[in-house]
């Protein structure tokens, strides 16, 4: 069905390209943009909303794009900000008592050291979060995370580093 | 063990655990095929999100207006940002006296040695308010008794001289050059003459220039200058087939053949002339005033209601103050007024006096020389031509917007705050407020986030905890909280989940905000004007736009914003005044184009420079004539002018 879906002045070569290429970073890379998605707004659900609405994006701007990948990641990355706004908003219409307790499948048990570091990340600003997950769990170098938040190397640099100092500094002070 | 270690560790067991949902690739296809519609139901019945005006309206009161076509060019004159009211009106009474008014009191200030002057003629004065042409006569026809006489407007003691017989609808153009009337013939009834010739007189040469009316075309008695001082704008009657009229433009000074372009205004509404010298008219129908662009006079815009249709109306040189005339009572209205004022009554004819030489367009403006920006936890001053630091002003942890009054005198910027928020497990942000010259900084709200502080100094911000809340905080401290939009108990209440205030009309009492909606990629940016900025009974709501990704907006003046869309490769800056669709939005000219995706618009008071922050944390900063923006700094995440 994919393959007749036809930008305007757009041959169905191109869509079916389009579509193939698509489906290929579909299949290696979904699952690890669900994580990344999840690590930043801290919720598996909306992690995947996240992610499906940034493919639809991408589908739509594909034209426009050099590199799938660092788009797609940049895409997550702005989603969830405007995510995890709304997330914090929404909890106010829903009384304490009548919200879900999580379920085993969202929670996942953590040694108690690393929910403590997850906590301190929490706290930090968005910016050095950011930086931080994508820099420590995704591996990217830092002009791969400069590509994906659209700041400069030198930006990052100056994320990570004052977002692993106050880190540090939080850990220490729960010790 | 070392913290990178640990983070890495905790990182991957949090994630290592979350498998994606099943079949999420037929869920992508679904999706993308099939786009969704959201839309969202409540107690009031089923409301399309497109439609937000029916959202807004739950909460707010009064008209909803949405985006209209601007299809001219981006040198349209439009209405001058800041322009005050004149002080004094030129009125002629219903016995034919000619005299000068306060504009505020409607007290006669002084009284002029002429009687006889035409009732509902036209009145033209010069743009250094020294003299006034008006038209002595009765209001039936422009035979010989008919005559524009010169007023001087200091002097009373001697009868006006005469400048022209059998004529009738002076005009002066706005460089105080030309006078410009029509010249009268008699059409062979007894006693009947009418207008055949437009007469250009140079006030500096004393010669005349006269262009006839070529087949026989009728002029109706209604004569304008256009802005540029070169065009005219008059009406011809129809033929006895056609009926109608229509209104044309000439470029009187450039000797165009007779009768110019046609413009297309609408035949439903009653034209005046022009707005001031702008390149709008204005128009009554229905008791309401509209104005149209005259180069593009196929829409239309709202300006003001009426309870009553008015007898004529003139605007000011800036276009934004009118006198209007209702069967003998004199009233003015400004921009940002809900309704007129009334100065006087018994007064048939009246123009405004200018109180000082007014330029045609908007005075280039100087840009402001610093800018007060944040840059990761500081918060310093720059020099907006150099990009160079001036003056740091503190570090605080998790700086965001920083926003600052037009005249400097107030600061505010949002940070990560002391306490934990109330409703969730984050540090709550909270909003300061900076003395600049001491650098003290106290805290205005706390749980808040995204400030915009008005002119008059009053703080409008989004509750971190309350998302489809307003909260404001004047100058005295004293806090407001507009109505929350929608029942927390209803399910329609979380159709709006966030508002973040933006930016403030340069007159104080209008709110530019976006507003995040449940289930919709696609914020809505929204002008409101919101108490406690205007009395409640005031409260308007207009949506701006709702293009496909919007990522910042700003205030160019009290009646137009500028809205920064990214569209892959950069993010274009437009103009788009706020007015009346015609059904459908179309895009205004791109003012400039910025590199990456642009977070942050602000404009300087006057709409002519603008400051742009993109993602990449690069500040730029755009004058209008620019061709492109200019790199200030790099490094900045939020910025404000500051005198």
């Amino acid at each position: 069905m994919m393959a007749d879906m036809t930008a305007a002045g757009e041959g169905s070569t191109d869509a079916v390209d389009r579509d193939a290429r698509l489906a290929a970073l579909h299949r290696e890379h979904y699952r690890g943009l669900v994580r990344l998605a999840c690590l930043l707004v801290d919720d598996r659900g909306s992690g995947e909303e996240v992610v499906q609405e940034a493919f639809v994006r991408v589908h739509g701007a594909w034209d426009r794009i050099d590199d799938p990948l660092t788009y797609m990641r940049a895409t997550v990355t702005n989603l969830a900000r405007s995510r995890l706004r709304r997330r914090l908003v929404a909890r106010r219409y829903v009384p304490p008592e009548t919200r879900a307790a999580a379920s085993a499948e969202d929670e996942v048990a953590l040694l108690a050291d690393h929910a403590e570091v997850l906590d301190a990340l929490r706290a930090l600003p968005r910016r050095q979060r950011e930086c931080l997950v994508l820099r420590y769990y995704l591996d990217c170098t830092e002009a791969e995370i400069a590509a994906t938040l659209e700041i400069s190397a030198g930006s990052v640099k100056s994320h990570a580093h004052r977002g692993l100092a106050a880190l540090a500094k939080r850990l220490e002070e729960r010790t | 063990m070392n913290t990178e270690v640990r983070l890495r560790e905790a990182l991957r067991e949090r994630a290592d655990g979350i498998e994606p949902g099943p079949d999420s690739w037929n869920r992508l296809r679904s999706r993308i095929e099939a786009p969704v519609v959201v839309t969202t139901s409540g107690p009031r019945g089923t409301l399309a999100l497109t439609g937000v005006a029916c959202v807004l309206v739950l909460a707010f009161v009064v008209a909803l207006v949405v985006v209209g076509r601007d299809s001219g060019e981006n040198t349209r004159v439009t209405t001058m940002p800041t322009a005050p009211m004149p002080e004094r009106i030129l009125a002629v009474r219903d016995t034919g006296q000619v005299v000068m008014l306060d504009a505020t009191t409607g007290q006669q200030l002084a009284a002029y040695d002429v009687d006889g002057v035409g009732m509902g003629t036209q009145i033209a004065v010069t743009p250094d308010a020294q003299d006034a042409y008006v038209v002595q006569g009765d209001d039936k026809g422009c035979d010989d008794e008919h005559a524009i006489l010169r007023l001087s407007l200091e002097s009373s003691d001697r009868p006006p001289p005469r400048v022209a017989a059998a004529a009738t609808s002076p005009t002066v153009s706005p460089d105080g050059r030309y006078l410009a009337y029509l010249r009268c013939q008699a059409d062979g009834a007894p006693g009947s003459s009418r207008p055949v010739e437009i007469v250009l007189h140079d006030l500096v040469t004393g010669e005349d220039r006269v262009t006839g009316a070529a087949g026989g075309a009728r002029f109706a008695e209604s004569l304008w200058f256009a802005a540029d001082s070169r065009h005219v704008a008059f009406v011809l009657y129809g033929d006895a087939s056609s009926g109608a009229s229509t209104w044309h433009e000439l470029d009187l000074v450039g000797g165009e053949a007779f009768p110019g372009r046609v413009l297309p205004l609408s035949s439903n509404v009653f034209w005046l002339g022009y707005r001031g010298a702008t390149s709008e008219f204005l128009g009554t129908t229905d008791g309401r005033f509209l104005v149209a662009d005259s180069r593009d006079a196929t829409t239309t815009r709202r300006l003001l209601d009426l309870t009553s249709a008015p007898t004529r109306a003139s605007a000011d040189v800036s276009g934004r103050h009118l006198a209007i005339l209702d069967g003998g009572d004199l009233a003015r209205w400004s921009v940002g007024e809900r309704k007129p004022t009334k100065v006087a009554d018994g007064v048939a004819a009246a123009a405004w006096i200018p109180d000082a030489a007014e330029q045609i367009e908007a005075p280039a403006s100087t840009m402001p020389g610093r800018v007060i920006a944040a840059s990761y936890d500081r918060l310093v001053a720059l020099n907006v031509q150099s990009g160079s630091e001036q003056q740091e002003l503190g570090s605080f942890p998790g700086l965001d917007r920083v926003s600052a009054a037009h005249d400097g005198s107030t600061v505010v910027f949002a940070r990560t705050g002391a306490l934990p928020s109330a409703c969730d497990d984050f540090i709550g942000p909270e909003i300061d407020r900076l003395d600049v010259q001491s650098g003290s900084t106290a805290i205005v709200v706390g749980g808040s986030f995204a400030p915009a502080v008005s002119p008059n100094g009053l703080v409008a911000y989004g509750f971190l905890c309350e998302g489809g809340t307003l909260g404001f905080t004047d100058a005295d401290g004293r806090n407001y909280r507009s109505a929350p939009l929608g029942d927390a108990r209803r399910e329609s209440s979380e159709t709006v989940e966030i508002v973040e205030p933006l930016d403030w009309s340069p007159d104080g009492t209008r709110l530019l905000y976006r507003i995040d909606l449940k289930g919709d990629a696609i914020p809505r940016y929204v002008v409101g004007r919101l108490w406690p900025a205007v009395p409640q009974a005031e409260t308007e709501v207009i949506e701006v736009a709702s293009g496909q990704d919007l990522t910042g907006a700003a205030f160019l003046d009290d009646e137009t914003v500028a809205l920064a869309e990214f569209v892959g490769n950069g993010t274009e800056v437009r103009s788009w005044p706020l007015r009346e669709a015609d059904g459908a939005e179309h895009p205004s000219a791109v003012l400039f184009t910025v590199p990456g995706r642009v977070t942050s618009l602000v404009s300087d008071p006057t709409g002519q420079h603008l400051l742009a922050v993109n993602q990449g944390d690069v500040l730029y900063r755009w004058s209008r004539g620019d061709a492109q923006p200019t790199k200030v700094a790099d490094g900045v995440h939020s910025a404000a002018w500051l005198p």
